[in-house]
């Protein structure tokens, strides 16, 4: 079963996201956190092949901070930063432990693009 | 304190930049429409000036989304515009994808991603520029009198404020994005943008 966990702040953010995501793989389970207290207890279920979209500026931990969190749960290739904080340091630290980086403002080309480099990538 | 010719056309020149990649985010929200900016402006002067400034403008109650920067220096960036217009950018934003009745109930939220998108974009291209890195705070939204959303403690205090106008022409749509700067602030800034120029001109 394929999971897509959005984890976002705004929930204009997750609104959007989950709005290209729903139609894009009609299939998947879609589910939302707006923090890492709730990406985490999302967690407590781990069975399925996740996929994770994650903002980095949030209240709590950070996206880098959560995705170090994640690990064990959703492998790096499968996870990524979606940020309007696209500051080059940013970058750096989201392609240093292998996950992927898209900017905000998202659109369905963006949210295919990332679905589409998530699934091929090999799992580690 | 007092800006030299040449530091004032540095600073302007810098975010400059930064606010047109942050048009280039908001023009992408508004799926593609074109964002019209203004030459930016740089002012020193006391907060209590700078809200007069910004009330001469709008004359109504204002909406504005902050955000607040560290680094090697800080400040305040701001989205700032009348709460009729920020009604239309969120209508732009999330189109079709919720009922029109719920978009009332989204505004607020939604104004905050906005802001969020647009001020980031412009302090990350900044950031990048002078090879350096800003944390940026969660983003505030306020609405009310100008008064309350400057949220003034010290109507003395000297900034250094630069603003830039946006007009999003097609929907009739505008804004300003604004910077606040400690004086002290303004020096390291200054100073960053200094070693920027040198690193550019050594190579």
């Amino acid at each position: 079963m394929k999971k897509i966990l959005i984890v976002d702040d705004s929930k204009t953010a997750r609104m959007m996201l989950k709005h290209w995501l729903t139609a894009l793989r009609p299939d998947a389970t879609i589910l939302e956190a707006d923090g890492a207290d709730q990406a985490l207890a999302h967690m407590k279920q781990p069975e399925g092949e996740w996929m994770a979209f994650i903002d980095y500026n949030m209240e709590g931990l950070n996206g880098m901070e959560l995705v170090e969190a994640l690990m064990p749960f959703i492998p790096a290739t499968r996870m990524a930063l979606v940020t309007a904080n696209f500051q080059a340091a940013v970058q750096d630290r989201a392609h240093g432990k292998g996950i992927r980086f898209m900017k905000k403002p998202m659109n369905p080309k963006k949210v295919q693009m990332l679905l589409n480099q998530m699934e091929q990538a090999e799992v580690q | 304190m007092k800006l030299s010719e040449n530091h004032a056309d540095l600073l302007k020149e810098t975010l400059n930049l930064g606010v047109g990649a942050a048009a280039d985010a908001l023009s992408e929200i508004a799926g593609g429409e074109e964002i019209i900016l203004t030459v930016p402006q740089l002012q020193l002067m006391s907060t209590a000036q700078l809200a007069r400034q910004v009330c001469d403008v709008s004359g109504e109650e204002i909406c504005s989304v902050t955000e607040t920067f560290r680094g090697p220096f800080s400040g305040k960036a701001m989205m700032l515009y009348s709460q009729r217009e920020s009604l239309e950018l969120v209508r732009l934003m999330l189109g079709d994808m919720i009922p029109v009745e719920q978009i009332r109930e989204m505004e607020g939220e939604a104004l905050c991603e906005v802001g969020n998108i647009v001020l980031n974009a412009c302090l990350a291209s900044l950031a990048d520029m002078i090879g350096s890195e800003l944390q940026t705070d969660i983003p505030e939204l306020k609405v009310g009198q100008i008064e309350q959303v400057l949220s003034l403690e010290d109507e003395e205090h000297s900034i250094l404020y630069l603003r830039m106008d946006f007009t999003m022409a097609r929907h009739n749509l505008q804004g300003h994005i604004g910077f606040v700067f400690d004086l002290d602030s303004v020096t390291a800034l200054i100073a960053c943008l200094e070693n920027y120029l040198k690193s550019i001109f050594e190579i």
